[in-house]
Protein backbone atom coordinates (compact mmCIF):
# COMPACT_ATOMS: atom_id res chain seq x y z
CA UNK A 1 0.00 0.00 0.00
CA UNK A 2 1.11 3.65 -1.06
CA UNK A 3 2.46 5.67 2.49
CA UNK A 4 0.24 8.87 2.53
CA UNK A 5 2.89 11.57 3.13
CA UNK A 6 6.37 11.12 3.64
CA UNK A 7 8.76 13.84 4.11
CA UNK A 8 11.81 13.65 4.26
CA UNK A 9 15.10 16.37 6.00
CA UNK A 10 12.06 18.80 4.55
CA UNK A 11 13.01 22.67 4.65
CA UNK A 12 11.92 25.71 4.09
CA UNK A 13 13.28 29.14 4.38
CA UNK A 14 11.15 32.31 2.97
CA UNK A 15 13.44 35.37 1.32
CA UNK A 16 13.18 36.80 4.38
CA UNK A 17 15.65 34.17 6.17
CA UNK A 18 12.57 32.95 8.06
CA UNK A 19 13.36 29.39 8.57
CA UNK A 20 9.78 28.03 8.76
CA UNK A 21 10.72 24.21 8.30
CA UNK A 22 14.27 22.91 10.09
CA UNK A 23 14.97 19.05 8.35
CA UNK A 24 11.54 17.37 8.80
CA UNK A 25 11.07 13.97 8.22
CA UNK A 26 8.55 11.74 8.97
CA UNK A 27 5.86 9.06 7.10
CA UNK A 28 2.16 8.40 7.72
CA UNK A 29 1.60 4.99 6.17
CA UNK A 30 -1.89 4.60 6.88
CA UNK A 31 -5.09 6.59 5.79
CA UNK A 32 -7.11 7.70 8.07
CA UNK A 33 -6.45 11.35 9.94
CA UNK A 34 -3.32 12.96 10.22
CA UNK A 35 -3.48 15.71 12.48
CA UNK A 36 -0.25 18.93 12.42
CA UNK A 37 -0.32 20.21 15.47
CA UNK A 38 2.18 23.66 16.77
CA UNK A 39 2.09 26.64 18.01
CA UNK A 40 1.62 30.29 15.94
CA UNK A 41 4.78 30.34 13.23
CA UNK A 42 5.24 26.58 13.76
CA UNK A 43 5.50 25.90 10.30
CA UNK A 44 2.13 24.19 9.77
CA UNK A 45 0.91 26.40 7.11
CA UNK A 46 4.24 26.22 5.18
CA UNK A 47 3.96 22.44 5.54
CA UNK A 48 0.81 22.07 4.42
CA UNK A 49 1.19 24.26 1.27
CA UNK A 50 4.40 22.39 0.20
CA UNK A 51 2.23 18.85 0.18
CA UNK A 52 -0.49 21.05 -1.47
CA UNK A 53 1.91 21.62 -4.50
CA UNK A 54 1.40 24.75 -4.18
CA UNK A 55 4.72 26.48 -2.79
CA UNK A 56 8.66 24.83 -3.22
CA UNK A 57 10.75 23.26 -0.27
CA UNK A 58 14.14 24.94 -0.06
CA UNK A 59 15.93 21.40 0.19
CA UNK A 60 14.68 17.99 1.16
CA UNK A 61 11.57 15.77 -0.69
CA UNK A 62 8.17 15.31 0.31
CA UNK A 63 5.94 12.37 -1.62
CA UNK A 64 2.73 12.65 -0.89
CA UNK A 65 0.62 9.83 -2.09
CA UNK A 66 4.02 7.98 -3.24
CA UNK A 67 4.83 11.05 -5.87
CA UNK A 68 7.01 13.69 -5.21
CA UNK A 69 5.45 16.89 -4.87
CA UNK A 70 7.95 19.31 -7.12
CA UNK A 71 8.38 16.30 -9.87
CA UNK A 72 5.12 14.69 -10.43
CA UNK A 73 3.20 17.66 -9.23
CA UNK A 74 0.70 17.44 -11.88
CA UNK A 75 0.18 13.99 -10.87
CA UNK A 76 -0.68 15.13 -6.94
CA UNK A 77 -2.79 17.88 -8.04
CA UNK A 78 -4.87 15.38 -9.80
CA UNK A 79 -5.50 13.39 -6.25
CA UNK A 80 -5.49 16.09 -3.53
CA UNK A 81 -7.76 18.84 -2.71
CA UNK A 82 -7.06 21.88 0.09
CA UNK A 83 -9.64 23.89 2.52
CA UNK A 84 -6.91 26.20 3.11
CA UNK A 85 -6.91 28.55 6.07
CA UNK A 86 -9.45 31.58 6.17
CA UNK A 87 -10.45 30.75 3.35
CA UNK A 88 -14.50 31.48 2.83
CA UNK A 89 -16.44 31.17 -0.50
CA UNK A 90 -17.50 34.32 -2.51
CA UNK A 91 -20.78 35.42 -1.23
CA UNK A 92 -22.71 35.83 -4.69
CA UNK A 93 -23.17 32.30 -5.68
CA UNK A 94 -25.20 29.63 -4.28
CA UNK A 95 -23.78 27.23 -2.10
CA UNK A 96 -24.75 24.43 -4.89
CA UNK A 97 -23.56 26.56 -7.38
CA UNK A 98 -20.06 26.47 -5.85
CA UNK A 99 -19.65 22.58 -5.56
CA UNK A 100 -20.93 22.41 -8.80
CA UNK A 101 -18.48 24.79 -10.50
CA UNK A 102 -15.83 23.17 -8.32
CA UNK A 103 -16.38 19.50 -9.26
CA UNK A 104 -16.55 20.63 -12.89
CA UNK A 105 -13.23 22.54 -12.92
CA UNK A 106 -11.89 19.34 -11.42
CA UNK A 107 -13.22 17.45 -14.57
CA UNK A 108 -16.18 15.91 -13.75
CA UNK A 109 -19.41 15.96 -16.12
CA UNK A 110 -22.05 18.46 -15.45
CA UNK A 111 -24.74 15.18 -14.45
CA UNK A 112 -22.21 13.83 -11.95
CA UNK A 113 -21.28 17.38 -10.56
CA UNK A 114 -25.17 17.88 -10.27
CA UNK A 115 -25.38 14.80 -8.54
CA UNK A 116 -22.58 14.62 -5.98
CA UNK A 117 -23.23 18.13 -5.19
CA UNK A 118 -26.92 17.25 -3.84
CA UNK A 119 -25.57 14.85 -2.00
CA UNK A 120 -22.99 16.14 0.04
CA UNK A 121 -25.30 19.11 0.52
CA UNK A 122 -27.69 16.91 2.46
CA UNK A 123 -24.65 15.44 3.81
CA UNK A 124 -23.47 18.58 5.10
CA UNK A 125 -27.19 20.07 6.33
CA UNK A 126 -26.50 23.21 3.91
CA UNK A 127 -29.47 21.55 1.45
CA UNK A 128 -32.13 23.26 2.98
CA UNK A 129 -30.24 26.53 2.27
CA UNK A 130 -29.79 25.71 -1.31
CA UNK A 131 -31.51 28.89 -2.54
CA UNK A 132 -29.81 31.15 -0.26
CA UNK A 133 -26.76 32.89 -1.31
CA UNK A 134 -23.37 32.68 0.61
CA UNK A 135 -24.13 36.10 1.42
CA UNK A 136 -26.57 35.28 3.88
CA UNK A 137 -25.34 32.12 5.37
CA UNK A 138 -23.44 32.26 9.04
CA UNK A 139 -19.65 32.28 9.42
CA UNK A 140 -20.13 28.19 10.80
CA UNK A 141 -22.11 27.61 7.13
CA UNK A 142 -19.42 29.47 5.25
CA UNK A 143 -17.07 27.14 6.78
CA UNK A 144 -18.94 24.18 5.83
CA UNK A 145 -19.84 25.24 2.28
CA UNK A 146 -15.70 25.65 1.08
CA UNK A 147 -15.71 21.65 3.39
CA UNK A 148 -18.09 20.29 1.01
CA UNK A 149 -16.88 21.57 -1.97
CA UNK A 150 -13.55 19.82 -0.73
CA UNK A 151 -15.29 16.82 0.48
CA UNK A 152 -16.90 16.42 -2.79
CA UNK A 153 -14.47 16.54 -4.67
CA UNK A 154 -13.67 12.67 -3.88
CA UNK A 155 -10.11 13.86 -3.70
CA UNK A 156 -7.47 10.31 -2.09
CA UNK A 157 -5.78 13.22 0.34
CA UNK A 158 -7.44 16.31 1.81
CA UNK A 159 -5.56 19.16 3.17
CA UNK A 160 -7.74 21.11 5.76
CA UNK A 161 -6.21 23.78 7.61
CA UNK A 162 -7.65 24.73 10.19
CA UNK A 163 -11.26 23.92 9.41
CA UNK A 164 -12.93 24.78 12.57
CA UNK A 165 -11.05 27.83 13.89
CA UNK A 166 -13.58 30.78 14.91
CA UNK A 167 -16.55 28.10 14.93
CA UNK A 168 -18.90 27.92 17.91
CA UNK A 169 -18.75 24.15 19.78
CA UNK A 170 -21.95 23.07 17.95
CA UNK A 171 -20.78 23.79 14.29
CA UNK A 172 -17.45 22.70 15.14
CA UNK A 173 -19.06 19.43 16.15
CA UNK A 174 -20.88 18.88 13.56
CA UNK A 175 -17.99 19.38 10.99
CA UNK A 176 -16.03 16.56 13.46
CA UNK A 177 -18.61 14.06 12.17
CA UNK A 178 -18.64 14.90 8.38
CA UNK A 179 -14.41 14.49 8.92
CA UNK A 180 -15.52 11.47 10.87
CA UNK A 181 -17.58 9.86 7.97
CA UNK A 182 -15.28 10.79 5.51
CA UNK A 183 -12.40 8.83 7.30
CA UNK A 184 -15.40 5.80 7.23
CA UNK A 185 -15.02 5.82 3.74
CA UNK A 186 -11.45 5.40 4.08
CA UNK A 187 -10.29 9.01 2.56
CA UNK A 188 -7.16 10.36 4.26
CA UNK A 189 -7.03 13.69 5.44
CA UNK A 190 -4.46 15.97 7.06
CA UNK A 191 -5.80 17.82 9.54
CA UNK A 192 -4.15 20.96 11.40
CA UNK A 193 -5.60 22.52 14.39
CA UNK A 194 -5.27 24.50 17.49
CA UNK A 195 -8.03 22.51 19.18
CA UNK A 196 -6.19 19.85 21.66
CA UNK A 197 -10.18 18.12 21.80
CA UNK A 198 -10.39 18.52 18.40
CA UNK A 199 -7.28 16.66 17.29
CA UNK A 200 -7.94 14.14 20.32
CA UNK A 201 -11.47 13.03 18.80
CA UNK A 202 -10.39 12.97 15.21
CA UNK A 203 -6.62 11.81 14.85
CA UNK A 204 -5.26 8.42 14.16
CA UNK A 205 -1.80 10.24 13.96
CA UNK A 206 -0.58 13.52 15.50
CA UNK A 207 2.46 14.96 14.41
CA UNK A 208 3.81 17.61 16.82
CA UNK A 209 5.95 21.01 15.31
CA UNK A 210 7.56 23.23 17.06
CA UNK A 211 9.68 26.27 15.57
CA UNK A 212 9.81 24.10 12.34
CA UNK A 213 11.30 21.43 14.18
CA UNK A 214 9.38 18.14 14.91
CA UNK A 215 8.95 17.25 18.19
CA UNK A 216 6.68 14.49 18.09
CA UNK A 217 4.52 12.06 15.82
CA UNK A 218 2.64 8.73 16.74
CA UNK A 219 -0.84 7.69 17.84
CA UNK A 220 -2.19 10.33 20.45
CA UNK A 221 -1.85 7.43 23.54
CA UNK A 222 1.85 6.86 22.41
CA UNK A 223 2.39 10.96 22.24
CA UNK A 224 -0.18 11.36 25.91
CA UNK A 225 2.34 8.18 26.90
CA UNK A 226 5.05 11.17 26.35
CA UNK A 227 4.06 12.96 29.52
CA UNK A 228 5.13 10.29 31.84
CA UNK A 229 2.34 10.31 34.22
CA UNK A 230 -1.50 8.98 34.16
CA UNK A 231 -3.02 12.27 36.04
CA UNK A 232 -2.07 16.11 37.05
CA UNK A 233 -2.82 18.27 39.87
CA UNK A 234 -3.07 21.81 38.48
CA UNK A 235 -3.05 24.39 41.28
CA UNK A 236 -3.62 28.48 41.06
CA UNK A 237 -3.76 31.21 43.03
CA UNK A 238 -2.11 29.24 45.92
CA UNK A 239 1.55 30.26 47.84
CA UNK A 240 4.10 27.96 48.60
CA UNK A 241 2.05 25.28 46.29
CA UNK A 242 5.00 24.36 44.65
CA UNK A 243 6.90 23.23 47.85
CA UNK A 244 4.32 21.62 49.49
CA UNK A 245 3.75 18.99 46.71
CA UNK A 246 7.19 19.00 45.42
CA UNK A 247 7.68 15.09 46.92
CA UNK A 248 4.62 14.11 44.66
CA UNK A 249 5.72 14.02 41.00
CA UNK A 250 6.74 16.50 38.56
CA UNK A 251 5.88 20.04 38.57
CA UNK A 252 5.92 22.97 36.26
CA UNK A 253 4.47 26.21 36.19
CA UNK A 254 1.93 27.66 33.23
CA UNK A 255 1.59 31.33 33.77
CA UNK A 256 -0.12 31.68 36.73
CA UNK A 257 -0.94 28.11 37.24
CA UNK A 258 1.16 25.31 38.66
CA UNK A 259 0.55 21.32 37.65
CA UNK A 260 1.96 18.47 39.43
CA UNK A 261 2.18 15.51 36.87
CA UNK A 262 2.27 11.98 38.61
CA UNK A 263 -0.06 9.16 39.06
CA UNK A 264 -3.66 9.04 40.42
CA UNK A 265 -2.74 8.13 44.05
CA UNK A 266 0.23 10.50 44.14
CA UNK A 267 -1.48 13.38 42.77
CA UNK A 268 -4.40 12.63 45.45
CA UNK A 269 -2.46 12.44 47.97
CA UNK A 270 -0.91 16.11 46.77
CA UNK A 271 -4.12 17.54 46.79
CA UNK A 272 -5.24 16.59 49.79
CA UNK A 273 -1.78 17.91 51.43
CA UNK A 274 -2.98 21.28 49.63
CA UNK A 275 -6.32 21.36 51.05
CA UNK A 276 -5.82 19.86 54.56
CA UNK A 277 -7.21 16.53 53.98
CA UNK A 278 -9.65 17.24 51.81
CA UNK A 279 -8.73 16.65 48.52
CA UNK A 280 -12.80 17.14 46.79
CA UNK A 281 -11.67 20.96 46.85
CA UNK A 282 -8.74 20.41 44.14
CA UNK A 283 -9.56 18.41 41.02
CA UNK A 284 -7.10 15.38 40.04
CA UNK A 285 -7.55 15.04 36.10
CA UNK A 286 -6.55 12.58 33.40
CA UNK A 287 -3.87 13.64 31.34
CA UNK A 288 -3.99 14.85 27.94
CA UNK A 289 -2.96 15.80 24.71
CA UNK A 290 -2.64 19.42 25.41
CA UNK A 291 -0.80 18.43 28.12
CA UNK A 292 2.15 16.48 26.17
CA UNK A 293 1.66 19.31 23.76
CA UNK A 294 2.59 22.30 25.81
CA UNK A 295 5.41 20.05 27.50
CA UNK A 296 7.09 19.27 24.01
CA UNK A 297 6.72 22.58 22.88
CA UNK A 298 8.75 23.78 25.75
CA UNK A 299 5.09 26.10 27.09
CA UNK A 300 5.81 25.22 30.82
CA UNK A 301 8.85 26.06 32.91
CA UNK A 302 10.05 22.76 35.03
CA UNK A 303 9.88 23.29 39.05
CA UNK A 304 11.24 20.23 40.72
CA UNK A 305 10.68 16.48 40.25
CA UNK A 306 9.91 14.23 43.48
CA UNK A 307 9.43 11.19 44.29
CA UNK A 308 5.98 9.86 42.47
CA UNK A 309 4.58 10.22 39.04
CA UNK B 1 0.08 6.81 -27.03
CA UNK B 2 -0.92 6.82 -23.20
CA UNK B 3 0.86 9.88 -22.49
CA UNK B 4 -0.45 11.59 -25.54
CA UNK B 5 -3.98 10.12 -24.03
CA UNK B 6 -3.51 11.88 -21.00
CA UNK B 7 -2.13 15.11 -22.32
CA UNK B 8 -5.61 15.35 -24.12
CA UNK B 9 -7.68 14.96 -20.89
CA UNK B 10 -5.41 17.52 -18.97
CA UNK B 11 -6.45 19.83 -21.63
CA UNK B 12 -10.05 18.78 -21.32
CA UNK B 13 -9.87 19.75 -17.88
CA UNK B 14 -8.30 23.14 -18.13
CA UNK B 15 -10.79 23.98 -20.55
CA UNK B 16 -13.65 22.81 -18.24
CA UNK B 17 -11.72 24.80 -15.42
CA UNK B 18 -11.71 27.97 -17.85
CA UNK B 19 -15.62 27.54 -18.59
CA UNK B 20 -16.35 26.74 -14.80
CA UNK B 21 -14.72 29.98 -13.21
CA UNK B 22 -15.49 32.20 -15.75
CA UNK B 23 -19.20 31.14 -15.48
CA UNK B 24 -19.19 31.42 -11.71
CA UNK B 25 -17.35 34.83 -11.86
CA UNK B 26 -18.81 36.46 -15.19
CA UNK B 27 -22.37 34.66 -15.77
CA UNK B 28 -23.59 33.82 -12.08
CA UNK B 29 -21.77 36.96 -10.63
CA UNK B 30 -23.65 39.08 -13.18
CA UNK B 31 -26.84 37.95 -12.85
CA UNK B 32 -26.52 38.32 -8.78
CA UNK B 33 -25.55 42.11 -9.54
CA UNK B 34 -26.48 43.48 -12.46
CA UNK B 35 -25.38 46.87 -10.86
CA UNK B 36 -21.96 45.82 -11.14
CA UNK B 37 -22.31 45.86 -14.81
CA UNK B 38 -24.05 48.81 -14.57
CA UNK B 39 -20.91 50.16 -12.79
CA UNK B 40 -18.83 49.88 -16.02
CA UNK B 41 -21.08 51.47 -18.56
CA UNK B 42 -21.80 54.43 -16.67
CA UNK B 43 -18.36 56.25 -17.09
CA UNK B 44 -18.52 55.56 -20.52
CA UNK B 45 -21.88 56.84 -21.15
CA UNK B 46 -21.11 60.11 -18.98
CA UNK B 47 -18.63 60.98 -20.83
CA UNK B 48 -19.77 60.40 -23.97
CA UNK B 49 -22.97 62.79 -23.15
CA UNK B 50 -20.35 65.17 -22.00
CA UNK B 51 -18.50 64.92 -25.60
CA UNK B 52 -22.18 65.53 -27.22
CA UNK B 53 -22.66 68.83 -25.36
CA UNK B 54 -19.41 70.40 -25.72
CA UNK B 55 -18.92 69.17 -29.00
CA UNK B 56 -22.16 69.71 -30.85
CA UNK B 57 -21.78 65.72 -31.16
CA UNK B 58 -18.95 66.45 -34.08
CA UNK B 59 -16.62 63.89 -31.27
CA UNK B 60 -19.03 61.09 -30.91
CA UNK B 61 -16.69 58.54 -32.97
CA UNK B 62 -13.99 59.19 -30.92
CA UNK B 63 -16.06 58.92 -27.87
CA UNK B 64 -17.53 55.77 -29.16
CA UNK B 65 -13.93 54.20 -29.27
CA UNK B 66 -13.21 56.08 -25.85
CA UNK B 67 -16.48 54.12 -24.36
CA UNK B 68 -15.70 50.74 -25.60
CA UNK B 69 -11.52 50.87 -24.74
CA UNK B 70 -13.19 51.58 -20.93
CA UNK B 71 -15.20 49.40 -21.06
CA UNK B 72 -12.83 46.66 -21.96
CA UNK B 73 -10.11 47.99 -19.70
CA UNK B 74 -12.09 48.42 -16.79
CA UNK B 75 -13.18 44.70 -16.63
CA UNK B 76 -9.40 43.77 -17.37
CA UNK B 77 -8.11 45.38 -14.73
CA UNK B 78 -11.50 44.73 -12.46
CA UNK B 79 -9.74 42.01 -12.57
CA UNK B 80 -7.01 43.08 -10.00
CA UNK B 81 -9.92 43.60 -7.61
CA UNK B 82 -11.12 39.89 -8.20
CA UNK B 83 -7.98 38.24 -8.06
CA UNK B 84 -6.71 39.45 -5.24
CA UNK B 85 -9.49 39.64 -3.52
CA UNK B 86 -9.73 35.74 -4.05
CA UNK B 87 -5.90 35.43 -3.37
CA UNK B 88 -5.88 37.74 -0.19
CA UNK B 89 -9.24 37.50 1.56
CA UNK B 90 -11.11 34.22 0.18
CA UNK B 91 -7.76 31.91 -0.16
CA UNK B 92 -10.17 30.60 -3.13
CA UNK B 93 -7.06 30.87 -5.45
CA UNK B 94 -5.29 28.52 -3.52
CA UNK B 95 -8.22 26.29 -3.17
CA UNK B 96 -8.80 25.88 -7.25
CA UNK B 97 -4.88 25.69 -7.48
CA UNK B 98 -4.47 22.97 -4.99
CA UNK B 99 -6.34 20.22 -7.34
CA UNK B 100 -6.51 19.47 -10.92
CA UNK B 101 -6.94 23.37 -12.06
CA UNK B 102 -3.53 25.05 -13.26
CA UNK B 103 -2.57 28.41 -12.75
CA UNK B 104 -3.15 29.06 -16.55
CA UNK B 105 -6.60 27.82 -16.48
CA UNK B 106 -7.69 29.42 -13.08
CA UNK B 107 -6.04 32.76 -14.96
CA UNK B 108 -7.41 32.74 -18.22
CA UNK B 109 -11.09 31.41 -16.64
CA UNK B 110 -10.86 34.76 -14.59
CA UNK B 111 -10.42 36.79 -17.19
CA UNK B 112 -12.90 34.85 -19.73
CA UNK B 113 -15.15 36.33 -16.84
CA UNK B 114 -14.09 39.65 -17.10
CA UNK B 115 -14.78 39.32 -21.00
CA UNK B 116 -18.37 38.27 -20.23
CA UNK B 117 -18.93 40.94 -17.75
CA UNK B 118 -17.60 43.18 -20.75
CA UNK B 119 -19.92 42.16 -23.18
CA UNK B 120 -23.01 44.26 -22.26
CA UNK B 121 -21.31 47.23 -21.90
CA UNK B 122 -20.01 46.55 -25.73
CA UNK B 123 -22.89 45.96 -26.61
CA UNK B 124 -24.29 49.25 -26.05
CA UNK B 125 -22.02 50.81 -27.41
CA UNK B 126 -22.03 49.04 -30.83
CA UNK B 127 -25.80 49.60 -30.58
CA UNK B 128 -25.21 53.73 -30.13
CA UNK B 129 -23.18 53.42 -33.14
CA UNK B 130 -25.98 52.50 -34.82
CA UNK B 131 -28.10 54.79 -33.87
CA UNK B 132 -25.58 57.23 -34.95
CA UNK B 133 -24.05 56.12 -38.09
CA UNK B 134 -21.00 55.33 -36.70
CA UNK B 135 -19.41 52.22 -39.38
CA UNK B 136 -16.43 50.13 -39.29
CA UNK B 137 -14.64 49.70 -41.77
CA UNK B 138 -12.35 47.21 -40.55
CA UNK B 139 -13.91 44.62 -38.82
CA UNK B 140 -10.87 42.83 -38.22
CA UNK B 141 -8.75 45.60 -36.97
CA UNK B 142 -11.13 46.40 -34.42
CA UNK B 143 -11.39 42.75 -33.41
CA UNK B 144 -7.88 42.20 -33.18
CA UNK B 145 -7.59 45.62 -30.87
CA UNK B 146 -10.77 44.27 -28.54
CA UNK B 147 -9.36 41.09 -28.07
CA UNK B 148 -5.58 42.35 -27.42
CA UNK B 149 -6.83 44.76 -25.14
CA UNK B 150 -9.05 42.88 -23.24
CA UNK B 151 -5.57 40.23 -23.13
CA UNK B 152 -3.13 42.79 -21.96
CA UNK B 153 -5.46 44.76 -19.58
CA UNK B 154 -6.49 41.34 -17.68
CA UNK B 155 -2.53 40.06 -17.51
CA UNK B 156 -1.92 43.45 -16.06
CA UNK B 157 -4.62 43.52 -13.45
CA UNK B 158 -3.42 39.57 -12.55
CA UNK B 159 0.27 40.70 -12.25
CA UNK B 160 -0.28 43.30 -10.19
CA UNK B 161 -2.75 41.63 -7.83
CA UNK B 162 0.09 39.49 -6.59
CA UNK B 163 2.19 42.90 -5.62
CA UNK B 164 -0.42 43.66 -3.29
CA UNK B 165 -1.13 42.40 0.46
CA UNK B 166 -3.82 45.08 1.20
CA UNK B 167 -7.42 44.66 -0.40
CA UNK B 168 -7.39 48.74 0.22
CA UNK B 169 -4.94 49.61 -1.52
CA UNK B 170 -5.89 47.17 -4.92
CA UNK B 171 -9.57 48.88 -4.87
CA UNK B 172 -7.75 52.44 -4.96
CA UNK B 173 -5.18 51.46 -6.96
CA UNK B 174 -7.72 49.76 -9.57
CA UNK B 175 -9.78 53.46 -9.68
CA UNK B 176 -7.03 55.19 -10.36
CA UNK B 177 -5.63 52.97 -12.98
CA UNK B 178 -8.58 52.60 -14.90
CA UNK B 179 -9.01 56.56 -15.14
CA UNK B 180 -5.32 57.18 -15.50
CA UNK B 181 -4.74 54.87 -18.57
CA UNK B 182 -8.61 55.23 -20.12
CA UNK B 183 -8.42 59.42 -19.65
CA UNK B 184 -5.25 60.64 -20.64
CA UNK B 185 -3.65 59.13 -22.99
CA UNK B 186 -4.95 59.17 -26.71
CA UNK B 187 -8.32 57.10 -26.57
CA UNK B 188 -10.77 59.86 -26.23
CA UNK B 189 -9.04 61.97 -29.01
CA UNK B 190 -6.62 61.44 -31.90
CA UNK B 191 -2.75 60.28 -31.34
CA UNK B 192 -2.37 62.54 -34.01
CA UNK B 193 -2.67 65.70 -32.61
CA UNK B 194 0.14 64.88 -29.80
CA UNK B 195 3.59 66.34 -30.88
CA UNK B 196 5.24 62.62 -32.32
CA UNK B 197 7.98 61.48 -29.84
CA UNK B 198 4.79 61.90 -27.14
CA UNK B 199 2.33 60.00 -29.40
CA UNK B 200 4.88 57.12 -29.99
CA UNK B 201 5.77 56.85 -25.87
CA UNK B 202 1.83 57.23 -25.50
CA UNK B 203 1.87 54.02 -27.38
CA UNK B 204 3.04 52.52 -24.43
CA UNK B 205 -0.07 52.13 -22.77
CA UNK B 206 -1.96 49.17 -23.80
CA UNK B 207 -5.87 51.61 -23.98
CA UNK B 208 -3.28 54.25 -26.80
CA UNK B 209 -2.47 51.26 -28.80
CA UNK B 210 -5.99 49.86 -28.86
CA UNK B 211 -7.73 52.96 -29.39
CA UNK B 212 -5.78 53.87 -32.06
CA UNK B 213 -6.54 50.95 -33.64
CA UNK B 214 -10.61 50.97 -33.23
CA UNK B 215 -9.80 55.02 -34.33
CA UNK B 216 -8.43 53.45 -37.59
CA UNK B 217 -10.81 50.63 -38.17
CA UNK B 218 -13.87 53.65 -38.20
CA UNK B 219 -11.81 55.67 -40.50
CA UNK B 220 -11.14 58.37 -37.84
CA UNK B 221 -7.53 58.42 -38.33
CA UNK B 222 -4.64 56.87 -40.60
CA UNK B 223 -2.06 55.90 -38.86
CA UNK B 224 0.47 54.76 -41.42
CA UNK B 225 1.74 51.53 -41.53
CA UNK B 226 4.36 52.47 -38.87
CA UNK B 227 2.50 53.26 -35.77
CA UNK B 228 -0.51 50.35 -36.86
CA UNK B 229 2.31 48.09 -36.83
CA UNK B 230 3.85 48.98 -33.77
CA UNK B 231 0.84 49.58 -31.57
CA UNK B 232 -0.29 45.65 -32.78
CA UNK B 233 3.30 44.73 -31.46
CA UNK B 234 3.05 46.36 -28.62
CA UNK B 235 -0.52 45.13 -27.53
CA UNK B 236 0.45 41.16 -28.38
CA UNK B 237 3.85 41.99 -26.28
CA UNK B 238 2.12 43.54 -23.39
CA UNK B 239 -0.72 40.43 -22.96
CA UNK B 240 2.04 38.03 -23.19
CA UNK B 241 4.74 39.68 -20.67
CA UNK B 242 1.90 40.55 -18.44
CA UNK B 243 0.40 36.80 -18.35
CA UNK B 244 3.86 35.49 -18.18
CA UNK B 245 5.21 37.62 -15.14
CA UNK B 246 2.07 36.59 -13.84
CA UNK B 247 2.55 32.68 -14.01
CA UNK B 248 6.41 32.83 -13.36
CA UNK B 249 5.25 34.66 -9.83
CA UNK B 250 2.60 32.60 -9.30
CA UNK B 251 5.25 29.60 -9.72
CA UNK B 252 7.82 30.80 -7.62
Amino acid sequence: MEEVISARDLTKVYPDGTEALRGISFTVERRGIVTLLGRNGAGKTTFVRIAATLSAPTSGSLEVLGMDVLRDARSVRQRIALMPQESYPPTFPRPGELVEAYLVARGWGLGDARRKTREILEDVGLWEYRDKTVSELSGGMKRKVILAMVLASGADLMFLDEPTVGLDPQSRRSIWRILEEARREGRAMLLTTHYMEEAEALSDDVIILDRGRLVAHGGVQEIVARVGATHKLEVSDFPGAAEEISGYGRIYRYGSRIVLYSDRKSAEEAAARLVGGHSGALRVKEVGLEDAFVLLTGGAEPLGEGAGG
Amino acid sequence: MRRAGSERRWFAVQLRAMASIAWLNGVVAAMRAPLWIASYVTPPLSILIILRFVSYGRTMSFGIVGGLTMIIVSNGLGLLSDAATYRLHFKFQDLMVAGPVSQWAYMLGLALSGLLFSLPGIAVFISLMGVLGIHIYSAAEAAFAIAMLWAASAGLGFSLSLIFRDLKEVWSTTSILVFAISVLPPVYYPLTILPRYVGYLSLVSPTASAAALLQESMGLVDLGAGIRALSAALLVAEAVIFFAVTALKRSS
